[in-house]
């Protein structure tokens, strides 16, 4: 076992967080209507580092991680995670997130794989977060010979976006705990926040841990489906805790803090179905 | 114990069910309705008025104040229902639960007969300024000062988090009167016209669908008439005023709602399965603890007994049931639960409360407070 993170994928992860510098998810959307985060500039800017058609090669494995937890980190779209790692829009069931124009195709989740498909929108559903979700119906779907490997490298992506938004938000908190002074000291020196932020330090190494394991040579299958099955929670956690310890200035839509609260229940929800329809 | 429900209490509850019933349209119109993810934040002037016409509103006055003489359980049984059906009730909650029953107890009786008439009519709205940027959980940190000239105090500060501010008539304000006594011990309580010269309010919108606000005072002339207990004895007029603010059965009531809505939707579409059934009924008996907890601190209440601990528990047992009933909605709902709006699944409420229920362990007090109450006062824990 190693437990630091190899070179190249490291570099890489270096890359893409300068491609991502600069870029905000926008803090206060009107909540409750329809929109779409996606953002084509950005992902032009990735894609060019190399950021696609990741499933390609199982050594490319370790740069969703390292890359996810990127995206993660600045609370990218999730389209440049589905787009990079399926070679298309997230299909489930009767609904596709991000989806493209009418003749690109997207990725169907089917019993152990993905599949290309072309669908057709029936509606834009108004959602928690900007994933410009959409109830669809399928056209036309074939399977892929590299399905599984495709299903492969979106959940190790995933693990690694999980992962990099717990570490920001808790990063985030751990720093709001030790200016916000209440009771003559910083909230930091309370031993219920510091139990609290406690609770979310394991839970951010937990994810990081097992999205390495995901993708280390020689795991089962299972590896990844348990590890997805419980990191989106546990990265719920983490924004709970994040939105407890900031108290009534994170519940303002023009902090911020609800964004990483919302994209971790929004991936736990799509990562649910997805294990779901793969199973 | 029996906690049954006698005949006139369930008769009640059956008669302020039918006045939601006949208020639903009012709220469909609304578009923040659509969006509020908590009912108790949600905010309209119409049902609030409708509640006063009706006689909804200081159920546990006398009727020379405009109440019917009931208890203040009664009234918490009733604000389950109205959770029930979930009618924006922030105005309500503000106004007669917290601030009129303050008002009812410590108030001058010349303000007592201007004030709680109208509120009962619903024709006068109250927010609370108890909150301050560097005074949150440490209320006794507050530092907006008033400061005695004649027959007025002279008010300077801010006040931030205020619920309703926008549309106020009046402000319910902790300010600190001495500067030289103890934290807790300078503390006094004044109400004033919203209109007064020098009060200003800036909103701005939250994760809950709705609006909070600054409310900015600037030499701000108030009677000293308009004193709610004594000067500098504001601290115990505050607690009293957080008792009543802490029990919220409705959210019970709102809770209860959802709860049906996911059985009915998963049920409707062939996924009520074993662990469903069965998550959903910890959650029912989870709602029965915290309706029971609450309704137990209202009779403290109406008894006369200390009740700090017990209205501490009925807000924390409501907030976490908020919180996890929402989770567990969005988690049995799957990727139905996300959706937001009218058409979706239970129009949209999954989602919408598990947005706002983050602030339910925060606003009246953080859980973390509500645990030192049951602790200290509960429990005799020091
Ligand atoms: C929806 C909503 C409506 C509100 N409406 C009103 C209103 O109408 N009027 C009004 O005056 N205020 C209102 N508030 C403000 C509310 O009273 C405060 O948010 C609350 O008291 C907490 O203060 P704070 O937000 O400053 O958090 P802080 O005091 O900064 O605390 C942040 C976090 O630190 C932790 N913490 C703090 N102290 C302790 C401790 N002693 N031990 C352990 N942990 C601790 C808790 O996790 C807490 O959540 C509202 C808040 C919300 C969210």
């Amino acid at each position: 076992m190693r437990f630091s993170i190899a070179e190249e994928p490291a570099l890489f992860a270096i890359s893409l967080r300068g491609a991502l510098s600069g870029w905000e998810p926008p803090l206060e959307p009107t909540l409750a209507t329809w929109w779409d985060e996606h953002d084509e500039a950005l992902a032009g800017r990735v894609e060019a580092l190399g950021w696609g058609e990741l499933w390609l090669d199982a050594e490319l494995l370790p740069v969703c991680v390292a890359g996810g937890a990127e995206l993660g980190r600045a609370l990218a779209p999730l389209s440049l995670l589905d787009r990079a790692t399926l070679g298309g829009p997230l299909a489930v069931g009767e609904r596709v997130r991000h989806p493209g124009g009418p003749d690109d195709p997207v990725a169907l989740a089917t019993p152990g794989s993905v599949g290309l498909a072309r669908v057709e929108v029936v509606t834009r559903e108004p959602a928690l977060d900007g994933t410009g979700t959409c109830q669809m119906s399928v056209v036309s779907a074939e399977p892929v010979p590299d399905g599984a490997a495709r299903l492969h490298a979106w959940a190790a992506a995933t693990l690694g976006y999980l992962h990099g938004l717990a570490a920001r938000s808790l990063e985030a908190t751990v720093s709001h705990a030790a200016s916000r002074e209440q009771f003559g000291g910083p909230l930091a020196a309370l031993p219920a926040v510091q139990a609290r932020l406690a609770d979310a330090a394991l839970a951010v190494d937990g994810i990081e841990l097992v999205a390495w394991e995901s993708v280390s040579p020689g795991q089962p299958v299972t590896v990844w489906r348990d590890a997805l099955a419980w990191a989106p929670g546990a990265a719920c956690e983490v924004t709970a805790s994040a939105h407890q310890v900031h108290g009534a200035v994170g519940f303002a839509l023009e902090s911020g803090v609800h964004r990483a609260h919302r994209r971790a229940w929004s991936a736990r929800a799509w990562a649910a179905e997805v294990l779901r329809a793969t199973a | 114990m029996d906690l049954g429900l006698t005949h006139p209490q369930r008769r009640l509850r059956e008669e302020a069910a039918s006045f939601c019933a006949s208020v639903r349209p009012l709220l469909e119109a609304d578009p923040e309705w659509q969006r509020q993810g908590m009912l108790s934040d949600g905010d309209s002037l119409a049902v609030n008025a409708a509640l006063g016409r009706e006689g909804w509103i200081g159920l546990s006055w006398p009727p020379e104040l405009g109440g019917r003489g009931l208890g203040r359980l009664d009234a918490t049984l009733v604000e389950e229902v109205f959770g029930y059906h979930w009618l924006p009730l922030s105005s309500y909650l503000l106004s007669y639960k917290t601030i009129g029953a303050a008002l009812e107890r410590y108030a001058t009786a010349e303000l007592r007969d201007r004030l709680l008439p109208p509120i009962a009519r619903g024709e006068l709205v109250f927010c609370q300024g108890f909150s301050e940027p560097g005074a949150g959980s440490d209320l006794g940190a507050l530092s907006t000062r008033a400061v005695r000239k004649g027959d007025v105090y002279v008010v300077d500060g801010q006040k931030i988090w205020t619920s309703s501010a926008q549309l106020a008539d009046w402000i319910y304000l902790a300010v600190r009167t001495s500067a030289t006594e103890p934290k807790h011990r300078g503390i006094s309580v004044l109400v004033a016209p919203m209109d007064t010269p020098g009060i200003e309010v800036r909103t701005f919108p939250t994760l809950g669908g709705g609006v909070l606000c600054e409310v900015f005072l600037d030499g701000v002339e108030v009677p000293v008439a308009n004193l709610v207990g004594e000067a500098n004895g504001g601290w115990t007029v505050l607690m009293h005023t957080l008792d009543f603010e802490r029990i919220t059965a409705e959210k019970v009531g709102g809770v209860s709602w959802l709860l049906d809505g996911v059985e009915r939707h998963l049920a409707e579409h062939g996924r009520l399965d074993r662990s469903s059934r069965e998550r959903l009924a910890a959650l029912r008996g989870e709602a029965a603890a915290a309706r029971l907890v609450s309704f137990r601190a209202a009779d403290a209440l109406d008894r006369g007994v200390p009740a700090s601990h017990l209205a501490a528990m009925a807000k924390l047992g409501g907030a976490r049931l908020v919180q996890r009933a929402a989770a567990a909605a969005v988690e049995l709902l799957g990727l139905d639960g996300l959706a937001e709006g009218p058409a979706a699944a239970v129009g949209g409420r999954a989602a919408g409360m598990l947005r706002a229920s983050v602030g339910s362990t925060i606003a009246g007090g953080a859980a973390e407070i509500q645990q030192l109450v049951i602790a200290r006062r509960g429990l005799g824990l020091r």
